[in-house]
């Protein structure tokens, strides 16, 4: 489940054409790209550390809105082209 | 999602047609079998499990791209230095795009809503730019006129002309003739 998770928060990110996603949104794409499993919020919050842990993906939080999003480093950028 | 090739994939394009036909995969596997490609019911049902897994992935996943699109022609209005009202709106167009984009199951009318309401936005501040354009345009007019009034206060022909015993329009003529050279178009203006 977790390995799925986080291949689906990389190819997710990949299909977001390089622009800085949201980090709601990419949650909520995760648990539909996981359907018919149902993780939680949690889940997905943990497959997202993991992609960031690795070097996969890199976060950002807006000074104004605080709303923090994502992106795919170069290494996750690989990663994702050869999972699709 | 990656998938392993298989000996189905030459036959791919008629599976995938026999069975949106309703074909049974029993009926599949004798037709492969007459075709001399002989399957497990187990690996052909296998097979066309993950053809349909793929097929999901790469329409949910073209989804997310369409509103990926979208969020770009969103910043790309943004490129023109609106209002910060306008930012923050255009901010939160951008998290319900992608809250759209990112559903299970798509919502096409939802999404063509929201990209009315962007193209409204769009045109509200173009206008608005139009209408500051318009307001900078008549200060810098009075501030040159100011300048000229100046730059012309001073000289002794512009005092005699306005001192003269003529009617207006023929003083404005004579004037706007002596400040501006060339670039009075009072003649033209007057015919």
């Amino acid at each position: 489940m977790r390995s799925k998770l986080k291949r689906a928060v990389l190819v997710v990110l990949a299909a977001w054409d390089g622009m800085p996603m949201p980090e709601k949104p990419l949650v909520s794409a995760v648990q539909a790209h996981a359907r018919p499993e149902r993780p939680t919020d949690g889940d997905v919050a943990e497959a997202i550390k993991d992609c960031e842990a690795a070097g996969y993906i890199q976060g950002a939080t807006d000074d104004f809105s605080q709303e923090r999003t994502w992106t795919l480093t170069d290494k996750g950028i690989h990663q994702a082209r050869k999972l699709r | 999602m990656k998938t392993k090739p298989s000996k189905l994939d030459p036959h791919a394009e008629r599976l995938t047609e026999w069975f949106l036909a309703g074909k049974s995969l029993k009926e599949a596997q004798e037709q492969l079998r007459l075709d001399g490609c002989s399957v497990s019911l187990g690996r052909l049902s296998q097979w066309w499990e993950a053809q349909r897994a793929k097929a999901a992935e790469d329409k949910f996943l073209e989804q997310i791209t369409s509103g990926a699109q979208q969020t770009k022609r969103i910043d790309e209005a943004l490129k023109e230095n609106p209002a910060p009202v306008l930012q923050q709106i255009m901010a939160r167009l951008k998290v319900l795009t992608a809250m759209l984009a990112t559903q299970a199951t798509a919502n096409p009318e939802a999404m063509k809503q929201l990209d009315l309401l962007l193209t409204h936005l769009v045109a509200f501040h173009r206008e608005e730019g139009r209408d500051k354009d318009r307001a900078l345009a008549w200060q810098r007019f009075m501030r040159e006129t100011c300048e000229l009034f100046l730059k012309w206060y001073a000289d002794e022909q512009a005092k005699a002309i306005a001192a003269g015993a003529e009617s207006n329009s023929s003083k404005i003529e004579r004037l706007g003739a002596l400040m501006f050279g060339e670039d009075w178009g009072g003649e033209t203006l007057k015919s």
